[in-house]
């Protein structure tokens, strides 16, 4: 009555059923013996040469020297034919196609009550590369790859930790996304892995592809200008963060690891400050300060001192910026939000062009715009100069997201310093400021020196 | 529950809310030696000072609402958290018109007023509402800002050479007295006895312990800032210059020039008062808001936007022009509600609380 429920016939209905026609289901009707038999795996999660080499060919050899232990049933098979992989006796053909989609391949034999289902999971997957958006010129080169378990060992191999933990969650109610929530267990915050693990049940989302969206999800719980979520694809970077007793989250598909809760001060650290002389470090962060500063302040700061605050500038230089200004159609304001917006184009561009022809992305850049534009009279040196500075200065963030959300605060400076002059630009800055220490990433108070993470809450 | 602040937070908040303002305008001008105005206040402060401490520690872990409603019974108590509420209001009203001010007079001097009031409010109630963690850590950060400007203002001034300590003379020109009556009739009651909104919201900063070790740092550091800001303006303009002038602090920093190059650091003045400010109208903001929320028995948060956009029309209204609007603050302000709320009413509550309470009961 039992065997019933394991027929080859049966099963392979049930597969048909549920995969419809879909062309990687692979059927594939065996013979050990005298016994009748099955073999179903999804092609595209393994690989042909893996499945022969560990699953058929151990079969037929043991049948063929004889000791196949064919009275013994599939608990012997296993333990005798399978023990170096991962494998599962199933009694029941419910959960048979999800482990399909996991990458197990399922064998039957007939008058078995059980099925025995072998990991064959082997999926092609790029190899471990350099970092493309976070360099360092010292310090290790590998970078996270798409593939979540090669991020895991990139992760473990560096700390040699038995209270590392890695706990997986299935996301997304459609792509079924594994997350893994990864920490030291006694080190991080109970109550934040409450928190998290409490988000990631709970999320109603149906697809995941990148760390990204998990990240705007965390965001929206808090809707603000900075990023409460670090992103790294270093593996040095997160591991120093799990240390800092913080939580990681990595998901399968994308090679950017979340960090939470992630602080102010995180976007000014770059893994490689750690790796020389604690003076250059302290000059490069503080360095990162002023850059931050300066993208966010400086075209404001020119748009008002120009329009309402002359008196400020110095005479020799005010005489030089009236000198270049003069024949310049617009006012500063228009003069810089063109400018600006030509170097978002610029950005935008170079991004997403095909890497053959981004040299004429330059081309027309630097030369047609920058030059000709200031010949022709449409805008002045000094704007070129200020928007250039402040691009440069924009890039300087380890992280790239948090320069660029700071972008778009920067271009509401610019109108309230076009408005109000300094005193705009000034309430602009008190409300950033505000909003900063306002915030709170996880309980932690987003402008709390990193020191004190100590599993600090605030409420 | 919030947390409460730590002691780098309150010490902060303390100095910058008794900083805020006065730091510009310094002590009311009634005598040439204002520097020494600020000096002796110390003393008087700390008596008053030592008023609250009693108040908290009666008190219990109770707010000033609390006490107010103990001490004097539901009826009467309630009139007088009313009066607490619109006093706490009136003075961020002020503020914001002495702001105003300031800033129709160095930065903006054409824009209309209501625009520069309409942009400011929405800031401070912002502030206001994150409740006093967030205020706490605000001020850490506008306590370093002002500390930075303010140092570097010093340096501008010295280097430009329009530092002279012979202007401080003559000392004591009008005597002694003078002095000393000017330090009861109104250096103590502003800013120091502005210290009384803190009784709104003590439970959140610490205990009584917390609050009298951050609270004497804070007034002592908080007069040595506002002795040396007062010699320093006097140094730079002369003692007849600094008593006329409307904004001192902002005239000396006009005489700033090193080299030919920097210049007019009025923008730096601007920076440190428009800071000052804002962090001192949002605790007064929180503090009324925290009033009516106790009167109309609601939720804190829903009054921070409608005060807000109160006291900024108030800081309009309050008075037509500069002149009436320093008369105000140093007549009738004075008389009329610093006396009687800073000192009168917490005196009389303390007298009220020590009789109510039996004896026994001092645990």
């Amino acid at each position: 009555m039992r065997t019933n429920r394991f027929r080859k016939e049966a099963v392979a209905q049930h597969l048909k059923q549920h995969f419809g026609q879909s062309a990687d289901l692979t059927l594939v009707p065996i013979r050990v013996g005298s016994r009748q038999g099955l073999l179903c795996y999804l092609s595209t999660m393994t690989n042909t040469t893996f499945l022969t080499e560990n699953v058929t060919m151990p079969l037929l050899q043991a049948y063929r020297q004889g000791n196949f232990p064919e009275d013994r049933g599939l608990d012997a098979v296993r333990e005798r034919l399978y023990g170096g992989l991962a494998t599962r006796l199933l009694d029941d053909p419910q959960p048979l196609p999800g482990m399909l989609t996991q990458g197990y391949a399922g064998l039957l034999l007939d008058g078995e009550p059980l099925m025995l289902m072998i990991d064959v999971k082997e999926l092609e997957k790029r190899s471990i590369s350099e970092p493309t958006t976070q360099n360092v010129i010292k310090g290790p080169k590998e970078a996270f790859t798409e593939s979540a378990d090669t991020n895991m060992s990139l992760i473990r191999r560096r700390i040699l930790n038995e209270r590392l933990r890695f706990e997986k969650f299935v996301v997304g109610s459609q792509t079924k996304t594994h997350v893994y929530l990864t920490f030291l267990e006694g080190d991080a915050d109970e109550r934040i892995l409450r928190d998290i693990r409490g988000f990631l049940q709970s999320s109603s989302i149906d697809s995941l592809f990148d760390s990204g969206s998990l990240e705007q999800l965390f965001r929206s719980r808090g809707g603000q200008l900075f990023p409460t979520v670090y992103n790294s694809e270093r593996p040095d970077s997160i591991c120093a963060c799990l240390m800092d007793k913080r939580v990681a989250l990595i998901v399968n598909g994308s090679p950017f690891v979340l960090i939470v809760p992630a602080l102010f001060a995180d976007f000014f650290e770059s893994p490689e400050d750690e790796y020389q002389w604690f003076m250059v470090g302290s000059f490069i962060r503080t360095l990162r300060y002023l850059a931050f500063l300066l993208s966010l302040s400086l075209s404001a700061l020119y748009v008002a001192v120009t329009c309402y605050h002359q008196e400020l500038i110095p005479t020799l230089l005010l005489t030089s910026i009236a000198a270049q200004r003069t024949g310049i159609p617009f006012p500063a304001v228009i003069e810089m939000f063109l400018m600006e917006i030509t170097f978002e184009l610029l950005r935008e561009a170079g991004t997403r062009m095909p890497r053959l022809v981004g040299q004429s992305i330059s081309i027309a850049g630097a030369l047609v715009l920058g030059e000709a534009a200031v010949q022709a009279g449409i805008v002045s040196n000094i704007t070129v100069i200020v928007v250039a500075l402040t691009a440069i200065a924009g890039f300087v963030s380890p992280v790239y997201s948090f320069g660029a959300n700071i972008r778009l605060f920067r271009y509401a400076l610019i109108i309230l310093g076009s408005l109000f002059g300094l005193y705009g630009v000034i309430v602009g800055f008190a409300f950033l400021v505000i909003q900063l220490t306002r915030m709170e990433s996880f309980g932690i108070p987003y402008l709390s020196p990193l020191s004190r993470l100590v599993g600090r809450r605030s409420s | 529950m919030e947390t409460k602040l730590s002691p780098i937070q309150l010490y902060a908040l303390t100095l910058v809310f008794l900083l805020g303002t006065s730091i510009i305008f310094g002590t009311p001008r009634l005598v040439p030696d204002t520097w020494l105005v600020d000096l002796l206040t110390i003393v008087p402060s700390f008596l008053l000072a030592g008023l609250y401490m009693l108040l908290i520690r009666l008190g219990g872990g109770g707010n000033l609402f609390d006490m107010l409603v103990g001490a004097w019974g539901k009826a009467a108590g309630r009139l007088l958290i009313l009066a607490y509420t619109v006093y706490f209001l009136y003075i961020a009203s002020r503020n914001l018109r002495d702001m105003l001010e300031l800033v129709m007079t160095a930065l903006l001097r054409t824009t209309p007023g209501e625009l520069v009031i309409v942009l400011f409010v929405p800031i401070v109630a912002y502030a206001a509402v994150g409740g006093i963690a967030a205020l706490g850590r605000l001020s850490v950060l506008i306590a370093l800002m002002v500390m930075m400007f303010f140092t570097t203002l010093t340096f501008l001034l010295i280097l430009s050479g329009s530092v002279d300590s012979e202007r401080l003379l003559p000392f004591l020109s009008e005597g002694f007295g003078k002095v000393a009556g000017s330090v009861f009739r109104s250096s103590l009651w502003f800013p120091y006895g502005e210290l009384v909104v803190f009784l709104v919201f003590h439970s959140r900063l610490g205990g009584p312990g917390a609050i009298g070790k951050a609270g004497t740092y804070a007034l002592l550091s908080s007069a040595a800032v506002l002795t040396f800001s007062d010699v320093l303006q006097i140094c730079t303009l002369g003692i007849e210059n600094k008593q006329y002038s409307v904004f001192a602090l902002l005239d000396a920093a006009r005489l700033i020039n090193v080299a030919n190059f920097i210049t007019r650091m009025d923008a730096l003045v601007a920076f440190i008062f428009i800071f000052g400010v804002l962090l001192k109208a949002a605790v007064l903001l929180y503090a009324g808001a925290r009033g009516a929320a106790f009167l109309f028995k609601a939720d804190v948060s829903r009054f921070g936007y409608p005060l807000a956009l109160l006291i900024g029309s108030l800081s309009l209204l309050v008075s037509r022009n500069y002149a009436e609007h320093v008369s105000e603050g140093l007549i009738y302000a004075m008389y009329w509600l610093h006396l009687p709320l800073q000192f009168a009413v917490p005196l009389a509550t303390l007298l009220l609380l020590r009789i109510r309470k039996p004896k026994g009961a001092n645990a």
